[in-house]
C-alpha cells in the first residue's frame, strides 16, 4: 500500500503544467500584484494629498460636503479652489489636478487617464457611494439608529483613511485573498485529473488499475488523500510566500484562516471529483470546465477587479453563497479586520456543506465497480 | 480438463444494439485459445465482460470455477490482462510503470521485485528501464505494456489484439513470448482479428461475429468444415483438350481449368494432393514451370459462414 501510495504521488507530481499552473503561476502572479500595486503601496504609506477639482458648490445635504474635509483632514486629498467647470477641465488636462469631482445623483469622478492617483480615489468614491447607499437603507427602517454615534462607526471614509495610512495593503489584499482563492480553487483540477485513472472507461491505465483486487472505495480514498496533501502544500506555499516576502497581512488568528482555507479546499477538491464523474466526453472538456469553474469563482471574488465583490455580493447573494472562494475571501476579510468569528464559522460550514453534497454525489458514481460501458 | 473460463449464453446490449448475443465460451486449463472476430465482432466487450468490469444483461461467467463478479479479488489476483490500448502511466519510468502495476497484486516488496525483474528480462526491456514511455518505440511500448500485465505472474492472461499497429519483428517477439509464457503454465485467452496469427499460436480457436459464436475447434477441425478445397496452380504453357481431360479424370480432382497458360486445379479432401498432381505431369509429358499451392483458410470459412471477409491480412 506504501508502494501504492508513492505511486500516486509521483504520478500526480510527476504532470509538470499542473505544478506549472497550481503553483508557479499563482506565485508569479502574487509577484506581478506586489509590483503592480507598489505605486498604490507607497502612495499610501507616505502619501501626498491627491489634488481634485469640485466645481460646484455643495449643499448641506450633499455627501462630499460631508466627506471632503475628512479626506482632506486625512491629507488624501486636496481641493482646489476652482469652483468653474471648464477651468477643472482645463486643470485636468493640464495635469495640475489629478480628477474632478462632482455630485448630481451620485459622486461622478472625471480623470484624464487611469493613474495609481486615480485607482485610489476611484476606490475611495466607490466605498463612500457603497456605504452611503447602505447606510440610507439601514436609516429608512431604522431611523432611531441616524440619532446615534452609528454613522460614525459605520462611516466608511473615516474607517478607510485610518486604513489606508495604518496599513498600506488594506485595499491591495482584495487580490491576494481572492489569489489565494483561486490556488485553493485549483483543487478542482487535481480532483478531476485524479479520477482520470480511477475510472475505466478514462484511461487504459485506470482500466488496468481497475481489474485489480483492490477495493475500489480504498484507492478512491487514498487518492484523495493523496490529492489533499498535494493542494494543501501548495496552498501553504503560497499562503507563506504572499505572507513573508510580500508581508500581506491575514489578521492574527490563523487557527480561522487555516479553518476556512481547508474548508474550501475539501470543497474544491470534492467539486472536481464531482465534475469528471459527471460530466461526460473528452478529457478537454472536463479540464476546461474545470479551468472555467475556477476563474468564474475567483474573478466574483474580486480578482481582477477588487469592486465585483460587491456587487456580487449585493446583486447575486446566491451566487455569492455556492461561490467557495466568495465565501473563503469573505473569512479572510472578516479575519483581517478582526470581525466577529461567527461570520467565518458559518461561511466555513456553508462551503462544507457544499463540500459534502459534492462529495457523496461523486461517491455514488465513483463506488460502482462495473460499468455499463467503456 | 478444468475450465478456467465458462462462459454460458452472454447476453450484453448498448440500447438497441447487441454486441454479444447468447455467446458461448470456454477456455480450458493450459490451452491457448484464439477468439477470432472482425473488428466490432465483440471480443473486446466479451472480455471486459469477463474481467467484471461491464455489467451485461444476460447469462453467466465462471472463472477459475467461482461467478466472476467486481468482488472476485482470488480470482482477479490470478489473471493478468494486456489490453488493446497501451495502459501505462506517462509520469512513471519502464521499472516503475511495472512495479506500480504489479503492486496491485503483490504486497511483499522483496518478492516484487524479483518478479517486476523477470517482467523486464522476460519482454527484453533491460537496457530501457529508466526509460519513461513517451521515450519508447511502439514496439518497446507494447513490450511494456504486455509486462505490466504479466509481471505478477497470473495463471490466466487475457491478451486483447497486442499487435495491433506493431512492427512484424516485434510481433514475432510478442507472439514467441506468448507461447513461452503458456509453457510455463500459464493458460491463455488471446483475441485477434489477425487470423494468421491465431492459426500460428493457438491450440483452439473460437471465431465470433455479431457477438455470436459462429465456429470452434482446433485449426484442422475448423478447415474440415469448410467446402473449400485445396487449389493447385501451375503454369503449363499450352495444354491440348486433351490432356486437360485426363487430368479432369484424375481422382482427386474435383476441377480443372485453363486460363491464360495457368492452370487451376481444384482437389477433392484428401492429402498428397501436390505430389499426386506433379506424378500424373511426368506420367502424361506435361511440362510445367511455376507451381503453388493454395489450402483453405479460416477465412474461407468464415466466408462461408457470413458471407463476408474476416479481414485484411498485416499490412
Amino acid at each position: 500500500m506504501r508502494n501504492y501510495i508513492y505511486y500516486r504521488f509521483k504520478t500526480l507530481l510527476g504532470d509538470k503544467m499542473m505544478l506549472f499552473w497550481t503553483l508557479l503561476f499563482p506565485v508569479a502572479l502574487a509577484l506581478f500584484f506586489s509590483f503592480t500595486l507598489v505605486k498604490v503601496y507607497s502612495t499610501a504609506t507616505a502619501f501626498e494629498a491627491i489634488e481634485v477639482a469640485v466645481p460646484q458648490t455643495l449643499d448641506n445635504q450633499s455627501i462630499l460636503k460631508a466627506v471632503l474635509p475628512v479626506l482632506e483632514e486625512e491629507d488624501l486629498i486636496l481641493v482646489n479652489s476652482t469652483k468653474d467647470l471648464e477651468s477643472a477641465k482645463t486643470q485636468l488636462q493640464d495635469g495640475e489636478i489629478s480628477a474632478i469631482i462632482q455630485e448630481t445623483d451620485g459622486i461622478v469622478m472625471t480623470v484624464k487617464s487611469s493613474t495609481s492617483d486615480s485607482t485610489i480615489l476611484k476606490m475611495i468614491f466607490d466605498q463612500i457611494t457603497q456605504k452611503t447607499s447602505m447606510l440610507e437603507r439601514i436609516f429608512s427602517q431604522k431611523p432611531e439608529l441616524a440619532a446615534t454615534d452609528f454613522i460614525n462607526e459605520a462611516y466608511t471614509v473615516e474607517t478607510y483613511t485610518t486604513q489606508i495610512k495604518d496599513d498600506n495593503m488594506s485595499f491591495s489584499v482584495i487580490y491576494f485573498y481572492s489569489l489565494m482563492a483561486m490556488e485553493i480553487l485549483y483543487g478542482i483540477q487535481w480532483g478531476v485529473k485524479s479520477t482520470y485513472y480511477l475510472q475505466a472507461q478514462r484511461s487504459p491505465a485506470a482500466l488496468r488499475t481497475n481489474i485489480a483486487p483492490m477495493s475500489r472505495l480504498k484507492l478512491v480514498l487514498i487518492d484523495i488523500g493523496v490529492v489533499f496533501v498535494i493542494t494543501a502544500v501548495e496552498v501553504l506555499l503560497l499562503y507563506l510566500f504572499i505572507r513573508y516576502p510580500l508581508n500581506i497581512s491575514f489578521g492574527n488568528q490563523v487557527f480561522w484562516v487555516i479553518a476556512a482555507s481547508l474548508a474550501a479546499l475539501f470543497t474544491a477538491i470534492a467539486l472536481g471529483y464531482f465534475i469528471s464523474v459527471y460530466l461526460k466526453g473528452e478529457e478537454r472538456h472536463k479540464e476546461g470546465l474545470a479551468t472555467a469553474i475556477t476563474l468564474t469563482f475567483s474573478f466574483s471574488c474580486g480578482m481582477q477587479y477588487p469592486g465585483l465583490k460587491y456587487l456580487v455580493g449585493r446583486y447575486l447573494p446566491w451566487f455569492a453563497t455556492i461561490n467557495p472562494a466568495y465565501l473563503l475571501t469573505d473569512s479572510y476579510y472578516t479575519l483581517y479586520y478582526g470581525k466577529a468569528i461567527s461570520i467565518v464559522e458559518k461561511n466555513i460550514m456553508i462551503t462544507l456543506a457544499i463540500g459534502v453534497i459534492a462529495a457523496i454525489l461523486a461517491a455514488i458514481r465513483l463506488r460502482g465497480d462495473q460499468y455499463d460501458s467503456l | 480438463m478444468n475450465s478456467i473460463i465458462e462462459v454460458n449464453d452472454l447476453v450484453k446490449r448498448y440500447g438497441d444494439f447487441t454486441a454479444l448475443n447468447h455467446l458461448n465460451l470456454e477456455v480450458q486449463q493450459g490451452e491457448i485459445l484464439g477468439l477470432l472476430g472482425p473488428n466490432g465482432s465483440g471480443k473486446t466487450t466479451a472480455i471486459n465482460c469477463i474481467l467484471a468490469l461491464l455489467r451485461y444483461d444476460h447469462g453467466s461467467i465462471k472463472v477459475f470455477d467461482q461467478a466472476m463478479t467486481p468482488a472476485s479479488k482470488d480470482a482477479k489476483r490470478r489473471i493478468g490482462y494486456v489490453m488493446q490500448s497501451v495502459g501505462v502511466i506517462d509520469e512513471l519510468n519502464v521499472r516503475e510503470n511495472i512495479d506500480y502495476f504489479c503492486s496491485l497484486y503483490v504486497s511483499d516488496a522483496k518478492k516484487r521485485k524479483q518478479m517486476v525483474s523477470e517482467a523486464i528480462e522476460f519482454v527484453g526491456l533491460q537496457d530501457f528501464q529508466k526509460r519513461m514511455p513517451k521515450k519508447l518505440s511502439g514496439g518497446l511500448l507494447r513490450r511494456l505494456n504486455i509486462a505490466c500485465g504479466i509481471a505478477h505472474k497470473p495463471e490466466l492472461i487475457i491478451l486483447d489484439e497486442p499487435t495491433v499497429a506493431v512492427d512484424p519483428q516485434s510481433r514475432n517477439n510478442i507472439l514467441e513470448g506468448i507461447k513461452e509464457l503458456n509453457r510455463l503454465g500459464a493458460t491463455v485467452l488471446y483475441t485477434s482479428h489477425y487470423m494468421e496469427e491465431v492459426e500460428q499460436l493457438c491450440d483452439r480457436i473460437t471465431i465470433i461475429d455479431g457477438g455470436k459464436k459462429i465456429a470452434e475447434g482446433t485449426k484442422s477441425e475448423l478447415i474440415a468444415q469448410t467446402n473449400s478445397s485445396e487449389k493447385i496452380y501451375a503454369e503449363v504453357g499450352d495444354l491440348s483438350e486433351a490432356q486437360l481431360e485426363t487430368l479432369r479424370k484424375l481422382p482427386f480432382v474435383a476441377e480443372a481449368v485453363l486460363n491464360h497458360g495457368e492452370l487451376c486445379v481444384s482437389c477433392g479432401k484428401g492429402d498428397n494432393n501436390l505430389s499426386a498432381l506433379l506424378a500424373a505431369f511426368e506420367k502424361h509429358k506435361i511440362d510445367f514451370g511455376h507451381i503453388r499451392n493454395q489450402l483453405p483458410t479460416l477465412n474461407d470459412l468464415f466466408l462461408e459462414i457470413t458471407g463476408k471477409e474476416l479481414r485484411d491480412t498485416h499490412a
